[in-house]
């Protein structure tokens, strides 16, 4: 009785597993009551149409023979299914010559009972498979989750070197709230140079002469009759500043020291007289008209000056000098 | 990407004069107007900000929503969207600005390079109140000398 509807069930199914039958058949002539055995269990556990491919055969061939070996009566799905993953493993390792490791059979069968429905092609992409199975991805979704991952990786990295003493620190959590902690004191920085700045430069008030030593050699062309030379401080960074929106090669970072050199003056000289003409020669400087000047200087900058191929001038400040440094352009 | 750390860390970065040009010329701006001390503290803050988000290439999302900020009014964003699930990045998110909505990869790079401008901005502003206290001592030792 238990024989005929073991028999009866695969016939049932039969018309998905025609060529497999067939094959059950051939086997059946070797090993009658296993070869049935074996097609009940299929059947019982492949709710799904086994696919129809040589590989499938072979493979089933293996796990025919590999389960014929072990318990048949029991066909326990573990067991079978135990049995199964070696058997794919193996018929795969025979075929496409790839060495698996029993130790990921469990994984990979999860991995192949998800995809179970059509089990031709994932044995037929398993031979791509298998190497995503030791990244455990299978499937687009996890091959893109990959991808995201690993840019996440090459960004916390990057962060890495750019935060200051990161280096010991391994991992996602550590490492971001390095990252806030520097943000925050960076932005709290910004906070208290603001306040400084704001205190600092109103009351502080010191001749202009006493910068001269230390300011500025012209790499320009000082041939700018608009500005006589004198010794004047700031007069040099006039020079610099006049040829700087004639020629069309200065650097950046230099501009902004001299600028920051006319803002600080500029600062403090709080008796402001506004708007004296650049161009007298006779101009006393204390009294420049930074802004209009700097309007005018900032906007032929910007037309003329193409920002990201500033050649690097020459301009020795002395305390701009790490500015000076950095600008490599 | 060596190759580009190793750029970046020499010159931190390649913007780095705009930013520097566009805050020296709004602090003299601030400098010239007699306004109260703590509004110009936050002034000057506004224009360091306002200089580090106007140098940012255009496609980084922090400066528009800082610039965006600014432009209102606002010292701290509006919330957008109450996140449902508190995540790792949320404090991350918090501190960047208009890092709310964005997925993680793309606020990793935003910190970057946001990162990158504050600390060229904090090292800018230490170098001129440095200057000016250079120059403050400078002055009180010729002083000194000529009494």
């Amino acid at each position: 009785m238990q024989e005929i509807l073991q028999c009866l069930s695969p016939s049932s199914s039969a018309s998905n597993l025609s060529v497999l039958e067939r094959q059950r058949a051939r086997l059946q002539r070797q090993q009658s009551f296993e070869s049935m055995n074996e097609i009940n269990n299929l059947s019982f556990d492949n709710l799904i149409s086994l696919p129809i491919s040589p590989q499938n055969l072979q493979t089933d061939q293996y796990l025919c023979s590999d389960s014929s070996l072990k318990n048949k009566k029991g066909g326990s799905l573990r067991k079978r299914k135990a049995g199964k993953t070696p058997t794919v493993n193996s018929g795969e390792e025979e075929e496409k010559e790839k060495k698996m490791k029993p130790d990921d059979s469990p994984e990979k069968f999860k991995e192949s009972g998800a995809e179970a429905e059509t089990a031709a092609p994932p044995l037929k992409r398993d031979f791509i498979h298998v190497r995503a199975r030791r990244g455990q991805a299978t499937d687009s979704h996890s091959l893109a989750e990959r991808v995201r991952r690993e840019k996440i990786s090459e960004r916390m990295k990057y962060l890495q070197g750019l935060v200051p003493g990161c280096n010991k620190i391994t991992g996602k959590a550590g490492m971001l709230d390095e990252i806030i902690n520097y943000v925050q004191s960076l932005q709290r920085q910004v906070e208290f140079l603001s306040m400084k700045l704001a205190t600092v430069n109103p009351w502080i008030d010191f001749n202009i002469d006493s910068f001269l030593p230390k300011e500025v050699n012209l790499a320009c062309n000082p041939n700018i009759p608009t500005v006589s030379v004198s010794t004047e401080l700031v007069e040099p960074n006039y020079i610099q500043i006049n040829p700087m929106h004639q020629m069309a090669t200065s650097c950046g970072l230099n501009i902004d020291v001299n600028f920051s050199d006319l803002a600080i003056r500029q600062s403090l000289n709080s008796p402001l007289t506004v708007h004296d003409t650049f161009l007298d020669p006779s101009f006393n400087v204390h009294s420049s008209s930074w802004d209009a000047n700097s309007e005018n200087i900032c906007d032929l900058e910007f037309h003329q000056l193409p920002l990201q191929s500033l050649p690097v001038c020459i301009f020795h400040a002395a305390g701009y000098s790490p500015y000076n440094l950095k600008m490599e352009m | 990407m060596n190759s580009k750390k190793k750029r970046t860390l020499a010159n931190p970065n390649p913007r780095n004069p705009m930013q520097a040009f566009h805050f020296l010329r709004s602090l003299s701006r601030i400098n010239l107007s007699t306004a109260p001390f703590h509004k110009r503290c936050r002034a000057i803050r506004r224009a360091a900000y306002a200089s580090m988000a106007r140098s940012a290439s255009p496609n980084r999302a922090w400066s528009h929503a800082v610039l965006y900020q600014l432009h209102r009014r606002r010292r701290r964003p509006v919330p957008v969207q109450a996140r449902c699930k508190t995540h790792q990045n949320d404090a991350l998110r918090r501190l960047l600005p208009g890092g709310e909505a964005m997925d993680t990869c793309r606020l990793l790079e935003e910190t970057i390079d946001y990162v990158q401008r504050l600390r060229t901005q904090v090292k800018l502003m230490q170098e001129i109140v440095d200057s000016v206290k250079d120059d403050a001592v400078h002055e009180e030792k010729r002083q000194k000398e000529e009494n």
